[in-house]
């Protein structure tokens, strides 16, 4: 579970967040939807401990310094070390050593062995992306952020995402970020909008999101 | 559809310190920046060698050389090789009492410093002089920029917090700073015994045993120094790349600063060093040290202790100030 408490963020004296709190629960996908320069990744990068806020998030009562290892954010931009395969960028990404075998078999539908093999200089977006999401399904963290999910994805591989998505979501905090709520709607279990930095539950106001 | 097994983990999966460190050095092997390193290094090493093969020969033709003077002369060589040589230095003018002795010294020093007895004394003083400001400043900032250039920080630092990514930078610097020290030895000495074996077999170096006791010095006092060089350099380039992000401007600027402006005083941290060399290695032949301009021994030790030491903990402040709440 994240507690999101009356979370602001301001820079450079333009206010991006406002008071924002929501409590996201484990095993429910969220869906944060806004429009462009609302906050959604601002909001990102404050549970992620990357952007300088006032106010509290907690993750099951502890500090992101105390679960950052259990925390797996896959950013928009899906950066990769063009030097290293999909394979090295995927252990590199989690700090750990995994065999091969177990990476291509997280979701081989996702991203199979031949992508995998190759340097990711010569993978596109959408292929780093892929990557992205084996390395936050094989990470197996309980706290999964996925900023602009979908950015740079194929139709056919969304509904893979959806199938990764509700096998992980028994457990885990998921947080989804994107701008088409049609899209997102096989991907997640609730939806909260973020407009002009302010949280609305538009379907599950008692969960604890407060605008 | 395939079936996807990823269930949530409760416990800590990775990122510690150990895990940070072989990110980094498979950045650094990946990146082709430790095996150019390496390959530059091993060359650096061969051609020292070489050079040093040729001085060998160039004071043997001296020597015989000044014992033909000698003869033609009606001088006594063997005489004056008992006597020991003074030299005289007046302004840029240097006068040599006993040539014949002079030459046989260095000759005979050559021959040492050739040897592969003196592998590492003389890997660690050339390259630790020459190379190694460089090669640990341009590795350590590559090290803090490179991840900013591809926009993997901000993954890193959510997975490991900057205390974890600085450490493992400074730990896979060491560690960098391991494998190339033992490479350049390896290759510095099997180059020194190929050379050996060749000389001696066309110069008759028993001939040239040293008339002088060699200098002392010490192995720890020469691997510190080596050390003190390495880490200042190291966490200088880490502390520098957390600045300012980028890689090729204070690339540039620093091998200006260090290849082309004079000493810039006393407390100019490459006079520390060199003060320091003078007082550890001898610089009797081969490649020779720039002269340092007199300073106290304990400023030149606790400068670069204390700097080296500062340097890591400002690399540690600067990436906590570009990302203020990552702990």
């Amino acid at each position: 579970m994240i507690e999101i408490e009356n979370v602001s963020v301001a820079v450079r004296g333009t206010t991006i967040l406002e008071h924002c709190s929501a409590t996201l629960r484990a095993g429910t996908v969220t869906h944060l939807v806004g429009d462009n320069g609302s906050g959604k990744t601002t909001l990102i990068r404050a549970i992620a401990g990357i952007q300088r806020y006032s106010g509290s998030i907690r993750f099951d009562g502890a500090d992101v310094a105390r679960v950052r290892s259990r925390l797996y954010v896959c950013f928009d931009d899906a950066p990769v070390f063009p030097y290293l395969s999909g394979y090295e960028n995927v252990r590199m990404l989690l700090g750990r050593t995994l065999s091969r075998r177990a990476i291509a078999s997280v979701a081989p539908s996702l991203a199979d062995d031949v992508l995998l093999r190759l340097p990711a200089r010569k993978l596109s977006h959408g292929q780093r992306k892929r990557v992205h999401l084996v390395a936050a399904l094989a990470s197996r963290a309980p706290y999964l952020m996925f900023d602009e999910a979908l950015n740079g994805v194929d139709a056919p591989t969304v509904s893979e995402v959806a199938t990764a998505l509700e096998s992980i979501a028994t457990g885990a905090t998921v947080l989804l970020t994107g701008h088409h709520a049609d899209a997102y709607a096989a991907l997640s279990t609730r939806r909260v909008d973020i407009v002009d930095g302010r949280l609305i539950a538009t379907d599950d106001v008692a969960d604890g999101i407060t605008a | 559809m395939n079936a996807i097994a990823a269930t949530p983990s409760t416990t800590s999966i990775g990122f510690g310190i150990a895990a940070a460190t072989r990110s980094e050095i498979r950045l650094l092997w990946r990146g082709f920046v430790l095996p150019v390193v390496l390959i530059v290094c091993a060359l650096f090493a061969v051609g020292n060698v070489v050079n040093q093969t040729t001085a060998v020969r160039a004071d043997y033709a001296l020597v015989q050389h000044t014992r033909a003077e000698y003869r033609a002369n009606g001088m006594d060589f063997q005489a004056d090789l008992a006597k020991p040589a003074k030299v005289v230095t007046q302004g840029d003018e240097q006068t040599i009492s006993n040539l014949a002795r002079y030459d046989y010294d260095t000759m005979a020093s050559a021959i040492a410093a050739l040897s592969p007895a003196s592998t590492v004394s003389e890997v660690l003083k050339y390259f630790g002089f020459i190379f190694f400001p460089v090669l640990f400043f341009l590795l350590g900032l590559w090290m803090s920029t490179v991840q900013r250039r591809y926009h993997l920080e901000k993954v890193t630092l959510t997975r490991a917090g900057p205390f974890v990514t600085v450490g493992a930078r400074q730990l896979a610097l060491l560690v960098s700073a391991a494998v190339v020290v033992i490479v350049v030895t390896v290759v510095d000495a099997a180059s020194r015994a190929i050379a050996t074996g060749i000389l001696s077999s066309q110069l008759p170096f028993a001939n040239y045993a040293p008339l002088s006791p060699a200098a002392i010095h010490s192995p720890l006092a020469e691997w510190g120094i080596a050390l003190l060089v390495i880490a200042f350099f190291g966490a200088a380039g880490i502390a520098v790349g957390s600045l300012v992000g980028v890689f090729a401007i204070p690339a540039i600027l620093f091998l200006i600063w260090d290849l082309v402006v004079p000493f810039l005083g006393p407390n100019d941290p490459r006079n520390w060093f060199v003060f320091l060399g003078h007082s550890a290695f001898d610089f009797g032949s081969g490649f020779q040290l720039a002269p340092a301009i007199p300073v106290a021994a304990t400023i030149a030790l606790l400068g670069t202790v204390g700097g080296s030491v500062v340097l890591v903990v400002l690399g540690y402040l600067l990436s906590r100030l570009r990302n203020p709440l990552a702990t």
